[in-house]
Formats: C-alpha cells, sequence, structure tokens
C-alpha cells in the first residue's frame, strides 16, 4: 500500500541569518526531499541603477561603494571607474594601477574570509568564523589606514586614487601577506580536513559546467563546475597582466569544490599583493580630472572579476555631466539563478549549506 | 534520490569514527594553539582603539589660530559635491565681505564619503578621528557652525579611560 | 575585443545595423582598431582651455570631447525585432559564433524617440568575443519574444526588465515582477517615472507622525 504524501511547502526567511541577508526561499518539499526552491528577492532593492542617473560620475564613486556589493566595495569602485575612464579616454598612472590592484586583492581575501567564516556558521563550525574575522580585522585596518574607511572607501577616483598609499604601508602590507600565509594552513586544519564539514559538503548541490554556463553564472561557482575562465586573465584591467597567478580551476561543481577554488583563490591573491608590492613604482597617483567631468557620448561595457564573479557595468553617456542609463552586471544576481538546479533533489538540511556555497550578498543581488 | 551524508558511503563505520576522532584532535589542537596566544580583542567602552589619521569620522570646520575664524571662503563647492546633498550653506554680504550665516551638516544623511573635504579649496573642512557620534535623538545629528568649530560629537556616549594603540 | 563576429554576423543577416564603429571610415575598408582614430581622444585627454576658441578664431573652434558623436566601445549589431530569435539561436548554438553566455538584458529608455532600446549582451568563454544586441521596441505596448529557450539564464534578466521597465517579454515562462512588489504602481526605471505613495502608504505615514507626535520628541525625531 503506497502511502499518501503530499509536498509542502516551506518559507525559509526573509528575516534569516543562513539567508546572508533578506533573501526569501520558497522550498517546495516532498518530506524532507526538496522538489522546488524558488528565491524571492527584492526585499533590499534600492534602485541604483536610477540613483546613479542622477548624480555626477564622482558622486556615483560613493554610490556604487554602498548600493552594490557592500563586502567588496573596492571592486564596484574598480569597475564603475573603469567604465568611466574608457569611455572619457582617461589614463590612470602607473602606480596608481598598482595600487588599485593591490586594493582589489586584499578586498578579495577580505570578502572570501567573510564568505568563510558565515559558510562555518552554516555548517556548525564557529571558531572558523571568529578566526576569519580576526584576519580580516587587519585587511580593515590596512584599508583604514590608506582610505580613511573600513568597509565604504570612496578610494577610487576616476584616472587614478585619491590619495597616496601612507608611510610604511607597503611594509604593513607585506608583514599581512606574511601573516596570512601562516594562518591559512589552520584552516585546512580546522575545516578542509573535518569529516563532518566533508560529509556536509562534498557532492552537495553539484552544478555541471553546461548549466553554469548557460545559467550565466560565474565566478567561483563557475570555476568549481569546470569553467576555467577569470576576467583578470581574459581581459586583464589594471596590472592583472603582468603578474603571475594561477586559476584554481575544480571539475566537481559541488559545495566543496567551491570551498576549495576560493581557498586557493585567496593565495594567489597574496601571491600577487607580493609581485605588486615588489614592483610598485613611484610616481603620479592621479590624472588630471575635472570634479564635474562630462564624459564623451557613447556606449561601453567593462568587465572586472569581483570576488563574487563577472562584475561588469554597461554605462551609456549622453555627454552630460551624469550618466544616462546605467546597468549594473551583479554576479551575485546570475549566481542565485543558478541556485535552484544546484537545489532540486537534495535534503532540506542541505539548503543552507549550498545557499552558503555561492557567497551571494543581497545588495548585489537586488541592487 | 540522492542522499547528502554519503562521502565516505564506502568505509565502515569503525573507519568512520577513527576519521572523526582524529579530525577531533586536529581541530581542537587547532584551537588550543589560539588559545595561547595573545588577545586580539579589546574590551570597548573601557578601552579604545586609536584611528587612523585619514580616518572617516565627523566633519569639522575647526578654527584657525591666526585669524580666529574658520577658513571656509564660501564657495559652496562641497555643498554642490555632496552626493547626499545634507551641507547647508547660507552667507550674506558680497565678495570679500561674505559672511557665513548658516553652514549645517545633517550627520544623519552623510554618507562619510569625503568629498566635500576633497574639493575644498582651503581645506576648511575637514574630517576629524571621532567615531561615536550616536545619540538618543535625531535633532542632535543636525550640526550647526558652532558645533562644527567645536569638532567634537554633540552627545559623547563613550567614556573610556584607557587607550590601545594598535600594534600591528 | 573586435568587431569579426558583429561583421559575420553583417554577413549572415543583412538586415541588421552594425554599431557605429569607432576610428573606422566606411571607406577604408576593415582599418584597424585606433588607426582611423578621430582627434576625439586627444581632445578628451587635453580639454582645452576655456580661452583658447576667442584668441584664435580662424581655427575652427574644437568641439569639446562631450559634444563628439558617439563611440561605442563595445561591438554590436542593432536587430530588427522580428528577427531576434533567429539570430539569438544562431549566435548560441552556431559554433562560428559560440556566444553560449548571456552577460545581461537589460533596457534604455529614450523617451525623445518614443521607444526602447531592449539590450542583449552575449560572450563567449572561447573566443572571448563579445557582442552585443539592440532591439529597438515602441514604447506604447512593449514587446519582445523572450530569449530563455535559447539562454537559460535570460530568465531572471528578462523579469528585472519587466519589472523596472515594463516590456513584455513573450513566451516567458514566469514573467513576474522580481525587484518591486507584485501591487508596484510603474516601471521605475523609464525616464517619465515619477514615485507616488499609494494610498494606504499615506494613510500609514500620517498615523505613524500622529503617533510619534504625541510622545513629544521633537519635530526631527
Amino acid at each position: 500500500m503506497a502511502l499518501r504524501t503530499e509536498e509542502l511547502l516551506l518559507n525559509m526567511g526573509p528575516q534569516h541569518p543562513s539567508t546572508h541577508g533578506v533573501l526569501r526561499l520558497v522550498v517546495t518539499l516532498d518530506g524532507e526531499n526538496i522538489v522546488d526552491v524558488q528565491p524571492d528577492i527584492g526585499y533590499l532593492h534600492s534602485s541604483v541603477e536610477k540613483m546613479m542617473e542622477y548624480r555626477t560620475y564622482l558622486q556615483n564613486i560613493a554610490l556604487v561603494d554602498r548600493g552594490m556589493d557592500y563586502l567588496s566595495a573596492m571592486a564596484n569602485e574598480e569597475v564603475w571607474c573603469l567604465a568611466t575612464e574608457r569611455l572619457a579616454k582617461i589614463e590612470a598612472p602607473e602606480r596608481a594601477r598598482y595600487i588599485r590592484t593591490i586594493m582589489l586583492e586584499l578586498q578579495r581575501i577580505s570578502s572570501h574570509l567573510i564568505w568563510l567564516g558565515t559558510f562555518g556558521i552554516d555548517l556548525g563550525a564557529f571558531t572558523a568564523f571568529l578566526w576569519a574575522m580576526r584576519e580580516r580585522e587587519r585587511i580593515m585596518d590596512l584599508f583604514e589606514s590608506a582610505t580613511g574607511g573600513r568597509l565604504h572607501h570612496v578610494y577610487f577616483r576616476i584616472g587614478g586614487v585619491y590619495e597616496d598609499l601612507p608611510d610604511g604601508w607597503t611594509d604593513r602590507c607585506a608583514t599581512f601577506c606574511d601573516y596570512f600565509m601562516d594562518r591559512l594552513p589552520e584552516y585546512d586544519e580546522l575545516l578542509t580536513g573535518n569529516p563532518i564539514f566533508l560529509a556536509r559538503t562534498q557532492g552537495v548541490g553539484v552544478l555541471p559546467t553546461a548549466k553554469a554556463i548557460a545559467m550565466g553564472a560565474s565566478g567561483p561557482v563557475a570555476r568549481a563546475s569546470g569553467l576555467a575562465y577569470d576576467v583578470r586573465r581574459a581581459h586583464p584591467y589594471e596590472v592583472y597582466d603582468r603578474l603571475q597567478f594561477d586559476i584554481p580551476v575544480r571539475t566537481e561543481g559541488d559545495c566543496f569544490a567551491r570551498y576549495l577554488v576560493r581557498l586557493e583563490e585567496m593565495r594567489q591573491s597574496i601571491r600577487i599583493i607580493r609581485q605588486c608590492l615588489e614592483t610598485i613604482p613611484q610616481g603620479e597617483i592621479r590624472a588630471k580630472v575635472a570634479v564635474t567631468l562630462r564624459v564623451p557620448k557613447g556606449e561601453v561595457y567593462a568587465r572586472t572579476e569581483s570576488p563574487r564573479g563577472d562584475l561588469g557595468i554597461y554605462l551609456i553617456s549622453e555627454g552630460k555631466d551624469m550618466p544616462y542609463r546605467v546597468k549594473i552586471r551583479a554576479p551575485a544576481f546570475s549566481n542565485l539563478y543558478a541556485l535552484t538546479e544546484m537545489m532540486r533533489g537534495w535534503k532540506v538540511a542541505d539548503v543552507i549549506a549550498i545557499l552558503g556555497s555561492i557567497d551571494i550578498v543581497l545588495s548585489d543581488v537586488d541592487r | 534520490m540522492n542522499t547528502s551524508i554519503q562521502p565516505n558511503g564506502k568505509k565502515s563505520l569503525a573507519e568512520q569514527a577513527w576519521a572523526g576522532a582524529v579530525g577531533l584532535v586536529v581541530g581542537l589542537k587547532a584551537t588550543l594553539r589560539t588559545m595561547f596566544e595573545r588577545k586580539v580583542t579589546v574590551s570597548y567602552p573601557v578601552q579604545k582603539v586609536n584611528v587612523s589619521p585619514r580616518w572617516h569620522g565627523l566633519l569639522a570646520l575647526p578654527i584657525d589660530q591666526e585669524t580666529d575664524n574658520d577658513k571656509c571662503i564660501i564657495c559652496f563647492q562641497c555643498e554642490r559635491v555632496c552626493p547626499d546633498r545634507c551641507i547647508h550653506i547660507e552667507a550674506t554680504g558680497k565678495a570679500k565681505d561674505r559672511l557665513l550665516t548658516r553652514f549645517d551638516i545633517e550627520m544623519d544623511k552623510c554618507c562619510y564619503c569625503g568629498l566635500c573635504v576633497e574639493v575644498c579649496p582651503t581645506e576648511a573642512i575637514v574630517f576629524v578621528p571621532h567615531y561615536e557620534a550616536s545619540t538618543y535623538n535625531r535633532a542632535n545629528l543636525l550640526y550647526d557652525l558652532d558645533d562644527l568649530h567645536r569638532a567634537a560629537p554633540k552627545e559623547p556616549l563613550g567614556t573610556g579611560v584607557v587607550k590601545v594603540r594598535r600594534t600591528r | 575585443m573586435s568587431w569579426d563576429l558583429a561583421e559575420k554576423l553583417k554577413v549572415r543577416f543583412p538586415e541588421i545595423e552594425l554599431f557605429p564603429r569607432p576610428g573606422h571610415q566606411p571607406g577604408t575598408g576593415n582599418g584597424e582598431r585606433g588607426t582611423g582614430e578621430p582627434p576625439r581622444g586627444e581632445v578628451a585627454a587635453a580639454a582645452p582651455p576655456a580661452g583658447e576658441g576667442q584668441t584664435s578664431p580662424a581655427v575652427p573652434a574644437k568641439r569639446p570631447a562631450h559634444e563628439a558623436p558617439p563611440a561605442y566601445l563595445v561591438p554590436g549589431a542593432v536587430v530588427p525585432k522580428d528577427k531576434l530569435l533567429e539570430i539569438c539561436r544562431v549566435l548560441a548554438t552556431d559554433p562560428e559564433f559560440g556566444l553560449s553566455y548571456l552577460s545581461f538584458v537589460t533596457a534604455v529608455d529614450r523617451p525623445e524617440a518614443g521607444e526602447f532600446e531592449v539590450v542583449y549582451h552575449c560572450y563567449s568563454h572561447q573566443s572571448r568575443e563579445e557582442l552585443a544586441l539592440k532591439v529597438r521596441v515602441p514604447r506604447d505596448g512593449a514587446s519582445v519574444p523572450s530569449v530563455t529557450s535559447i539562454w537559460d539564464g535570460a530568465n531572471w534578466h528578462e523579469r528585472e526588465t519587466y519589472d523596472l521597465f515594463g516590456i513584455i517579454f513573450e513566451g516567458h515562462p514566469n514573467l513576474r515582477r522580481i525587484m518591486m512588489t507584485d501591487d508596484w504602481i510603474g516601471h521605475p526605471l523609464r525616464k517619465d517615472y515619477v514615485y507616488k505613495d499609494p494610498a494606504w502608504l499615506v494613510e500609514v505615514a500620517k498615523r505613524r507622525k500622529d503617533e510619534i507626535e504625541g510622545l513629544g520628541l521633537g519635530e526631527r525625531a
């Protein structure tokens, strides 16, 4: 005799710590198995694209900082400045480009550390969170002494950076690199070899390569699914074309692969920072750009590799001091779309593990 | 249907238990090592950390010792560049005789971007390294000319005694 | 970035119209990018002082950079609406193009022309080529065919464009609002959109204001 069952509709969020912000998941369950997941987004929508049409190019730097992905403000500033510079044909000086690269990689590490900590918490490993915060605090200190801000820096300018690095900053940054490379093996001890962590992540939430491409996934999520693609390598910006670094790629496509990819990316970021610190030249840090810059008419698409993936800005200028239209191609938006594919067929307990592994920031998803 | 707990499905129960025990010991070893390291936290209201000189704290119009007045030349650049439009300036008189009658900053709107500090031609408006601007009343966050001259938070909350220097 | 794919597409579909190409004179064949560059770049870099035009009236006054004709730094083409699906299918599946990755779908409001430009940006991970497609649709009752059958990832992007611009994507599996609430009035990214509080919110705000004033916390509380 067949047991009569019916599907259960479960609401997770929007106010729930494990959804990493205000995200609602409508989960259809058959017993303990997930039949379907529909993410419901938009709770943090602030219409940044509309607001950017009413601000000058300089003011928009302050806006993209907090309006987009707040955990990687430098990456947002970078993509905005890059788009504007390309359209206005402004070249940032050499030193500024090195400083930007260092800052971007520090930001990548700090963003990945937050992810690592929260991913640990999602799976019940609380120590990793505290340790990740401890390491991140050092990066925050570095940011603070160079830019004055810890989370929102407003440091990049169109055609350079605002201020030069303070005295002794490069030494402190090098010290941090050594310190961080000492600490990284601890995470291996704590998480990578942890049988509980392995059981919760290995083979869970697999995203095949073809699906990842078709669904528009990018960044570590796509690289863990076997897509060897990194904007820093494919379309180098700043000084990435003269730096040696590897792009970690895994073919498993599960949560553990995404974890390993991000862990390796942090090592590569340190490698990039060390090379930059060795070769950073002296000189100008900012090209002469008017405060109310009028960008020539035209359209441009600038893409960068943010900690979450392929972050792009499609900028349309009509020759005014404010942009006519800005489209932000948010990486987390497309990555979150692939969530349904990853989750289908897994248990309800895996929802948190899979959601945590794709590293979403709701401010980036909703914009 | 997939099952989630199956990565070491081929192992026997004893092997799994052994792996779990090893993992526990390794993890505990790492945490134990950290236990004997120096503390990285401070007990905040009593101890405070110094912020960097570039810290984006409160805005101020510090008094210049020579002229006994602020350096503002009433050019309205900060008012214009502010993305949140939180600076309000009014002045009387013409040309050289202009007098500042109102310089209000709504600190509750301020996003601490520092663009006003950047565009100021005389470095009249600066950041001061205060970070305890929170108050119980939102009206306290409207800083007028006197408050900006004083360059201190209106309602200081913390009463810390020990300043901790950042060692790194 | 190269315009080869756009040229190839033009050969296959003669009815499409390529974006104006920077530094490309129609007479000079397939001139390399950057060689035939008009002096726009120098003007932008050197930002001539304001007085220059008055002192030497004989020289034709340099136009400021922002008045130059638009520069399209992204290769692309304007395609007719009825050909969109066919072209997209060719782009995504034909190995000659291989643009299997859709970066985004969005729209641009052009009220003076009375039309929307729906922008598709596709990319190939193998050849690292990109191509933007634009479809012009009239503003009233704007609709374009959905490309979700070709690129699965277009699903949410089209929902977002529908939500913020009000463009109907025909054949979309789940065309609902995604960012705004389901009962939202209007489409915020249109240029003529004016926000107006709905009646219930006005009432709630008034009640709340009365409550706060009753507490005597002052007007800014």
